[in-house]
This record gives C-alpha cells, sequence and structure tokens, in this order.
C-alpha cells in the first residue's frame, strides 16, 4: 500500500487532502502538524511520497524538507509543495530546499493525481536502479575477490622465476596474467639458464589458467636439467588433455649451458626472434619451426630443437605478437619492418628504443599493452644455490659400488655408456646424467689412453697427427691382451646437506708423468682433466697417474 | 554480415570471412560450421580472399571447426590468405592441420 504523509498546520486542510487521496487511489494517509513533526513522522511512517504545506509556524515547510531530503540518503521520497504562493521567486526557493514539485492552493484534483502519480513512478524507477546498482557492487566484488585469486596464484606460481636484469630485460603488461602472457626464467642445478615466454591464446581465467600448469613443468623440469625439445613436449601433452581445442600457448623455450656457448631453442608459433652479437651486430633470425603448444597430440608433437652456437654477450630479441600487431589512431600496424629496422640498424639501447616507438607510434592514449618484449644477454649463468627448505632426505643411503673393466671390455664401443645406465638408475644421480657421462668419459679415456694404452698425449696437439693417434689407439686396442681399469663409486650425505659422489679410478697401466698433463693447454688431455676439475669439487691423481679420485656434489 | 556461406552443386560447402578475423566472429563463424549443410558437406573451404587480419582466437576457432567436424589433418582447406595471414599460418605452421592454398 503507497503511503502519503500529509504536512500542514492547518487541520482543515490536511482532512480536505486525505479525503481527496483517499478517494483517489485508497492510498494510506499519515498526518503531520508542524515542520517538526513531519521529521519525525517521515522516520517513524517512511512514507512513499509527502505532500508539504510551506507557510508553517517553527520550522517551516522549507527548512522540513531539506532535513528529511538529508535522512532519506539514496532512498528516492517524492516531496510535493502545497502551497498558496505564486510568485516565481518564492516558488523557485521552496524547490531549492530539496522540493520535488509543487501544486497551488486551491489545488485541482485531477493535477494533483497526475503530479503523485508521475512522481510515485519516479519513486520506482529509483528504487529499481538502487536494486540494480547494489547488485553490480555486489557482483563487482565478487569479480575483484576472483581477480585477486587468480593474481595469487599467478604470483605464487612465477614468484621462483629468475629474472635477473643482467641478463634478461623485459617488458610485460602489468595485467599480463589475465592475457595469458607469460614469461619465466630458472637457472639449472649446474649452472646455465632456462627461459620460456610465450602467450595463450584467449583471454581472462582461462587463459590465466593455462599459465598455472606451464609454470609448474617448467621448474619442475629445469630441476632435472631437462632438454627444452623434452620441456615442449610435456607441456604440449598437458596443454592437449586439459585444455578446450581452441585455445593453445604460443611459446618459445630455450636454454643457455652453464659456459654460456650453446643455446638451444624450441619455437612454436612465435615471430622471428632476432640475434645479434656484442657489438651490436645482425647474426640471423631464428624462426618458428613448430606449431603452438596445446595443438598437436603427443605422437604429432616434435620435440626437435635448434642448437646455435652463441658468443658471451650475444643478444637475442624475443617479442609477443602483440609488438607486430600494435596499431595506431588510424588503424595502420607497427609492423615487422618497423621492429626490425630498429633491431638491426638500431644503436646503444635497442630494447628502450623498441619500447618508446612502440609508445609513440599507438599513442600515450592507446593502453593496448598486450605486448611481451624480452632481451636476453647471453653468458654463462652460475648454477643456483640449493633453497633452504630443500633439506636433505633422511631415507636416502649412502651406497657403494664397484665395476671392472677388462681387455675385452675396453674393445667394445662405449663401455662407460653401460656404466652410466647402470649409475642413472641410483636415486639422486639421474637428474645429473649429462655432467656424469662427461665426467666418465673423461676420466675412462685418460686411464686407457695414457695408462693403458700408454700413448702420449702431446701428439693430440698437432692437428696433423690427430687421426694418427686415433689410428695408434685401435691398434694398441686390438693388441691389448690384459689388463683393467677398476672403477669404484660411493654415494653419502656430506655434513652441509649435499649429496657427494665419490669416484675412485685406478688402472693397470703403467702411469704417466702428471706434471706435463697441465704444462699446456693445448694438449688435449690436459683439457680433458681441465674438464673433469671444472665439474669436480676434488681431484687427485696418485700412484704415478695410475689412480684419479675425484669428488662430486650432487 | 562479416562470415557468409555458400554450398556448391557438388556438396562443397565455402565459409567465407570479410576483413578482421577474430574473436568478435566467434558466434558466428560457429554457426556457420555447425549447420546442417556444414555437417552433410563432402568438403570444407574457408576463403580468406577478403579477410584483412587473422588473430589467435581465430586460429583457435579454425581449430574447434576441425575437431566439432571431426576432420583429419589437411581435409579442411583455407584459401586465398593475404600476405599477412600468410605469415601467421607460417609462423604457427598451420599448414600441419589444415591445406593452405
Amino acid at each position: 500500500m503507497t503511503k502519503i504523509l500529509v504536512v500542514d498546520d492547518v487541520v482543515t486542510n490536511r482532512a480536505l487532502l486525505r479525503q481527496a487521496l483517499v478517494a483517489l487511489n485508497d492510498y494510506v494517509v499519515v498526518e503531520a502538524a508542524s515542520g517538526n513533526e513531519a521529521i519525525s513522522q517521515f522516520e517513524k511512517e517512511k512514507p512513499d511520497l509527502i505532500l508539504m504545506d510551506i507557510m508553517m509556524p517553527g520550522t517551516d515547510g522549507c527548512q522540513a524538507t531539506t532535513i528529511i531530503k538529508e535522512k532519506m540518503g539514496e532512498d528516492h521520497v517524492p516531496i510535493i509543495f502545497v502551497t498558496a504562493l505564486s510568485s516565481e521567486d518564492s516558488l523557485a526557493t521552496a524547490l531549492a530546499s530539496g522540493g520535488d514539485d509543487f501544486i497551488s492552493k486551491p489545488f485541482n484534483i485531477e493535477v494533483l493525481e497526475s503530479k503523485i502519480n508521475a512522481h510515485l513512478r519516479i519513486r520506482e524507477l529509483n528504487q529499481q536502479l538502487n536494486m540494480k546498482n547494489s547488485m553490480l557492487v555486489r557482483l563487482n566484488q565478487h569479480l575483484m575477490n576472483e581477480q585477486e585469486l587468480i593474481e595469487h596464484f599467478f604470483e605464487s606460481a612465477i614468484k621462483q622465476s629468475f629474472l635477473d636484469d643482467e641478463i634478461i630485460k623485459y617488458h610485460m603488461s602489468s595485467m599480463s596474467a589475465f592475457n595469458g602472457d607469460l614469461l619465466l626464467a630458472e637457472r639449472a642445478p649446474q649452472g646455465g639458464i632456462y627461459l620460456i615466454m610465450g602467450d595463450f591464446s584467449g583471454h581472462g581465467l582461462t587463459a590465466a589458467m593455462g599459465t598455472l600448469p606451464v609454470a609448474m613443468i617448467f621448474f619442475k623440469m629445469v630441476e632435472h636439467s631437462a632438454s627444452v625439445g623434452s620441456i615442449a613436449r610435456e607441456i604440449n601433452a598437458q596443454l592437449y588433455k586439459l585444455m578446450p581445442p581452441n585455445m593453445f600457448f604460443v611459446a618459445t623455450i630455450l636454454e643457455i649451458n652453464a659456459r654460456g656457448d650453446i643455446m638451444s631453442i624450441w619455437m612454436g608459433g612465435n615471430p622471428d626472434a632476432y640475434w645479434l652479437d656484442k657489438q651490436g651486430e645482425f647474426k640471423d633470425v631464428i624462426d618458428s619451426k613448430h606449431m603452438p603448444l596445446g595443438i598437436l597430440n603427443d605422437d604429432e608433437f616434435d620435440d626437435s630443437s635448434q642448437v646455435l652456437t652463441i658468443e658471451n654477450e650475444d643478444k637475442l630479441y624475443l617479442y609477443s605478437d602483440g609488438i607486430i600487431e600494435a596499431k595506431n589512431t588510424a588503424g595502420e600496424l607497427f609492423g615487422e619492418q618497423r621492429l626490425k629496422e630498429i633491431l638491426i640498424n638500431g644503436t646503444e639501447n635497442r630494447f628502450d628504443e623498441v619500447i618508446s616507438q612502440l609508445k609513440d607510434f599507438t599513442g600515450e592514449h592507446n593502453q593496448n599493452d598486450d605486448i611481451t618484449l624480452v632481451e636476453l644477454n647471453c653468458q654463462s649463468v652460475a648454477a643456483a644455490k640449493l633453497p633452504k627448505d630443500k633439506v636433505i632426505d633422511a631415507k636416502a643411503l649412502s651406497w657403494k659400488l664397484d665395476m671392472s673393466l677388462n681387455a675385452d671390455d675396453m674393445r667394445m664401443p662405449n663401455p662407460i655408456e653401460k656404466i652410466a645406465t647402470i649409475l642413472n638408475a641410483m636415486p639422486y644421480l639421474s637428474r645429473h646424467q649429462g655432467v656424469l657421462l662427461i665426467l666418465l668419459t673423461e676420466i675412462y679415456t685418460n686411464s686407457l689412453d695414457h695408462g693403458i694404452l700408454n700413448i702420449e698425449s702431446v701428439k693430440k696437439s698437432d692437428e696433423e697427427h690427430f687421426i694418427e693417434y686415433y689410428r695408434q689407439k685401435d691398434q694398441a686396442l686390438l693388441e691389448l691382451e690384459s689388463g683393467y681399469i677398476n672403477f669404484s663409486f660411493s654415494f653419502f650425505a656430506g655434513d652441509n646437506g649435499r649429496y657427494y659422489l665419490n669416484i675412485h679410478v685406478s688402472d693397470s697401466g703403467h702411469g704417466y708423468k702428471t706434471g706435463a698433463a697441465t704444462s699446456t693447454d693445448e694438449m688435449l688431455y690436459g683439457r680433458g682433466l681441465s674438464i673433469i676439475q671444472s665439474f669436480c669439487e676434488k681431484v687427485g691423481i696418485s700412484d704415478d697417474g695410475k689412480t684419479l679420485e675425484v669428488l662430486y656434489q650432487l | 554480415m562479416s562470415v557468409e556461406t555458400r554450398l556448391s552443386g557438388d556438396n562443397v560447402y565455402t565459409i567465407s570471412i570479410m576483413g578482421d578475423f577474430n574473436f568478435l566472429l566467434l558466434n558466428e563463424f560457429r554457426d556457420a560450421y555447425s549447420s546442417k549443410d556444414a555437417l552433410n558437406a563432402r568438403k570444407h573451404i574457408v576463403d580468406l580472399a577478403k579477410t584483412t587480419t587473422i588473430d589467435s582466437s581465430a586460429l583457435g576457432m579454425l581449430l574447434n571447426m576441425q575437431r566439432h567436424l571431426e576432420k583429419g589433418d589437411g581435409e579442411i582447406t583455407l584459401i586465398n590468405p593475404n600476405e599477412v595471414v600468410m605469415k601467421i599460418f607460417n609462423i604457427t605452421h598451420f599448414g600441419k592441420k589444415f591445406s593452405i592454398d
């Protein structure tokens, strides 16, 4: 029921209005005989509309209106003045106090009816609007909460990222999570660095969700020194399984080895990367060889990567297609040519140059910030320090393993690979398989060539004698009647919480002069030993070179 | 209309895209490839002669089409891409999934 408050100090006027209102539409009518009473009745009765006399003793109609309007807040209760005033000035003053309309006394019943109806409609619209507004506020709050949640997940997933500004300069949108853009980097356990840069098709929650499995797989596999191809394969398989068919992840995954001289790169769907040397001379473009991740099933997937020989402080520029596709106000594309121009012919600071030219091109008002640009400063990167939370696994037992190769074993192709395969099956060793294979090969070659077969390493220093050296080696191996190389591996935990592998090797050979080994870097044998030294904590040669003992930290 | 469809006498179903091929065409394009004519057609062609640009969501829509029609790799043909669109097909190696003419 619609309730109307009638305010008038004259009782007959109130009675007259009440009678008219009841006759009109059976309104519920409440009354007030003064301004102050109007205020208290408004609070008590909560009317839908107020008919207000202006001239009243004490608080008059205008003052009461101002106070009541203040009290109603967001709720709109129309106030119509019922007045004998006729001067336009005094009516203007009355309306300025907050009233919505007026009707002159003596009033015409039809005018009264239509004004009341019109103002009640406004009140109703206002109520609907308020309701929708509060719904929107709630909805917005809900969305904000979800956004915060996504940001939280995203940040936890990528906080591990090693984005050292000496090595990686990057520009990304602050809303990158919601654009589905991703840039992660991490140091490999034995040194070197891995990087993944990419963007998901689509925007918002779905795109952001995809970044989570990618980050998890990336960090996990980097920890195991996996190849970029196998990281790509694993991410592809997971995304293929998880995501709808129209969603995919355009990505570049690369690895620079610990020495900083080899880069492996897998590119799926990213535009050409530019490769420059230390002086800024253009070297090459590296192009995408694959479809984006998440489209092909595992059988169709191609994990082959490109392997490049790089030099210290070579620069690699990676970017998302957002840069090429950025538009200016005329709808023109920034385009590949413009980017190429800056990267190839640019001067000192190409990275900042691209960003500033892009800003000039699109104009400051154009906040189309859906771009990623990365400058990678190629160099050797030291191994990450072991995080404190990687506490030692109390269940890992110490062990010892002895193996012996006889003359027949030495004639087999690659006996060391067989030993390495056995070691790979041991806990904590498999992730070091690459380094261990190199290490064992060097140790074995050393014992075989210079101990057992007694070929002098110095001969290898001369390139002309290189082939001759291997001919001699084959001959000596063939003629070898007896001999042994004994390997003794022991695995144990150090006091510092790290695991170690001690390798003790002794052979039946004649030994060699240890001094000669390090006398010149030109000697390949010397190089072999320096490789061993670079990987190991301790290297000891004893017994005239017949025994070699190294300690490798896992 | 930014998406037009045509069924030829020999039961070849052609979808033509005008202007920018992007997420704004999501519903129109889906309607085009899920129509009865599309399901019964012998061969499917997406004509990009009048397509100016293509974005990643459009690539996703093409993959959806392939999945929806249960077509194998290379069975759907994309024809007449302009230089910009062709560049994107090359970078993303879409030739693995679609025949491109």
